[in-house]
């Protein structure tokens, strides 16, 4: 009980910072007396409190209480802006799987490439079967590694069964990838290497997780090892890789199909009998592009496009210009800034965090230009209520900005008419500088 | 000069009915008309800003008998019980929603 009230009261704090700061005091004080009362559904109650902490920002006679953060400047805003894709960039390149991703000419680690069956070098699906693998390995003058992703039921001791996809691998994997796990053979099953993932997920993250035995798909199996966060984002993303000996890999069906990948020296030329291609690259280069792309055709159904009615001689390409640079801006912070989130939380999240990231930028970039002087590109300030009340609603008729530097105003009415329809720019001629000096 | 009229809507007006059947209280309006928290309150604040209702804090020492906060309350003005007069004109089921206590007295 008492943690629901505390989060009750942590929900009207955070909506309390809506409220402009001269009636904040007094509406958390309505506000936390009113909860009290409430038996049922206080949740719901104090999630209401957002909507009418919206409406006292938006009806607020304080003159300007925008989050700007400092950045009227269009200057400023784009500093702001390559700051943020800087540190977006920093920290997306200190994973190895990000730096193959992001520039696909730096092969730090020796040219690992991903083998697949003549035809198929753009497919997302394993197609090299096990006796094609071992022709390869055989004539390969460098080390190749196979792996056949499969649903297994795996039981850990003291849980309940779980199907992970599990990658019935070659035991030079981990060792082809030059992660930096080491293990001992064990007599009492193969080893088996855990995702991050799956060891947070299913170990609880225990740091002695290994040794532990397991049963996947009915055989013996000892933790060996987990892989790195940062590891090789190789196809098919497996919960554990089961490290199989020759002997065991053989044992495979000849019409089971995995994926290989090897190590091709530079300037060597792939087997006639496969294709070449990054672990993952033209995926990630196409994912981005879909994710911009989709954004863009999702962007009018949650937010207006239209920048306002400006006269033709405020048509510069200035105003275009700075939209074209925050954008551009935009990229590598959303495309940076996924492969960080996604790192973190869950891999498989990144073309979902891309999109969410393309579309809030988007919006927020053009909710930016709105409020702009079309002439300094300085944001408008003072918004000033007009009108009378409305006869009908109970709303203001429409709210009105002013440039600081005297340039114009900028009419925003509050209910679309046939006549107002859009932000309406209008100039202030050169005669009124003498105010805004 | 011709006064101008203040049309309610149908929520404005049940809400400044609930005030006028004596619900104080924003809870109590919610509870009694049914509406969310996320309209009774903004609808509260706007009613005010148009003058047709006022709030108060309660003193103190009440609050302190009941050991709970101070709560906010409101009460319709006069420019409020005219504005409700012909909104029950527009909506004659109003008052049958929410009586006044003279009707409920009756």
């Amino acid at each position: 009980m008492k943690l629901r009230n505390r989060l009750h009261m942590a929900m009207l704090r955070a909506a309390a910072f809506l409220v402009p700061p001269p009636e904040r005091t007094d509406w958390l004080a309505e506000w936390s007396a009113e909860v009290c009362y409430v038996k049922h559904g206080a949740t719901l109650f104090c999630l209401g409190a957002f909507r009418d902490a919206f409406w006292l920002r938006r009806n607020s006679g304080a003159p300007n209480h925008g989050f700007t953060f400092g950045l009227e400047s269009p200057v400023r805003c784009l500093v702001f802006l390559g700051v943020l894709a800087a540190i977006s960039v920093f920290f997306a390149f200190r994973s190895s799987s990000a730096r193959e991703l992001l520039l696909p000419g730096m092969r730090d680690t020796g040219g690992l490439t991903m083998l697949s069956a003549v035809g198929n070098s753009e497919a997302n699906y394993p197609t090299v079967t096990v006796p094609q693998y071992r022709a390869l390995a055989s004539r390969a003058q460098t080390a190749v590694a196979f792996y056949a992703p499969v649903r297994r039921r795996v039981r850990i001791s003291q849980r309940a069964p779980a199907n992970w996809t599990v990658a019935l691998a070659s035991d030079n994997l981990f060792e082809m990838l030059e992660d930096r796990i080491s293990f001992a053979p064990d007599s009492r099953g193969s080893p088996l290497i855990l995702s991050h993932a799956a060891w947070r997920r299913y170990f609880g993250a225990d740091p002695h997780a290994a040794g532990r035995v397991v049963e996947v798909g009915g055989q013996r199996a000892v933790v060996a090892g987990v892989a790195a966060l940062d590891s090789w984002r190789l196809p098919g993303r497996p919960d554990a890789w089961l490290l199989l000996d020759p002997a065991g890999l053989a044992r495979l069906s000849p019409q089971a199909k995995g994926y290989v990948a090897g190590r091709l020296p530079p300037g060597s030329v792939c087997d006639v009998h496969f294709e070449c291609s990054p672990p993952e690259r033209a995926r990630f280069v196409l994912a981005t592009v879909c994710m911009f792309c989709t954004s863009w055709l999702i962007l009018p159904l949650v937010s207006p496009l239209g920048l306002g009615e400006y006269a033709s001689n405020r048509r510069s390409p200035r105003r275009w210009l700075f939209l074209a640079a925050k954008i551009a801006l935009l990229l590598p912070l959303v495309v940076c800034g996924s492969l960080d989130v996604a790192s973190i939380l869950a891999p498989n999240l990144q073309p979902h965090g891309m999109l969410a990231g393309f579309l809030a930028g988007l919006h927020w970039a053009f909710a930016d230009q709105r409020r702009r002087c079309p002439v300094c590109l300085r944001l408008l300030a003072h918004p000033t209520r007009i009108g009378g009340a409305s006869q009908t609603f109970l709303e203001w008729y429409g709210t009105e900005l002013v440039c600081a530097h005297g340039h114009g105003l900028l009419y925003v009415p509050e209910i679309p008419t046939s006549s107002y329809s859009a932000p309406r720019w209008q100039d202030l001629d050169p005669s009124w500088s003498s105010l805004f000096s | 000069m011709v006064a101008l009229e203040v049309k309610l809507s149908h929520t404005a007006a049940l809400i400044l009915q609930a005030i006028q059947a004596g619900l104080v209280y924003g809870f109590s309006v919610m509870e009694t008309t049914g509406l969310p928290s996320g309209t009774v309150y903004p609808a509260l604040r706007r009613l005010e800003r148009d003058g047709l209702i006022r709030s108060q804090w309660e003193a103190q020492s009440i609050a302190d008998a009941g050991l709970r906060p101070a709560r906010k309350y409101y009460k319709i003005t006069r420019s409020g019980k005219a504005t409700l007069e012909s909104s029950q004109k527009r909506y004659p089921l109003l008052a049958k929603l929410i009586p006044s206590p003279e009707e409920e007295k009756a």
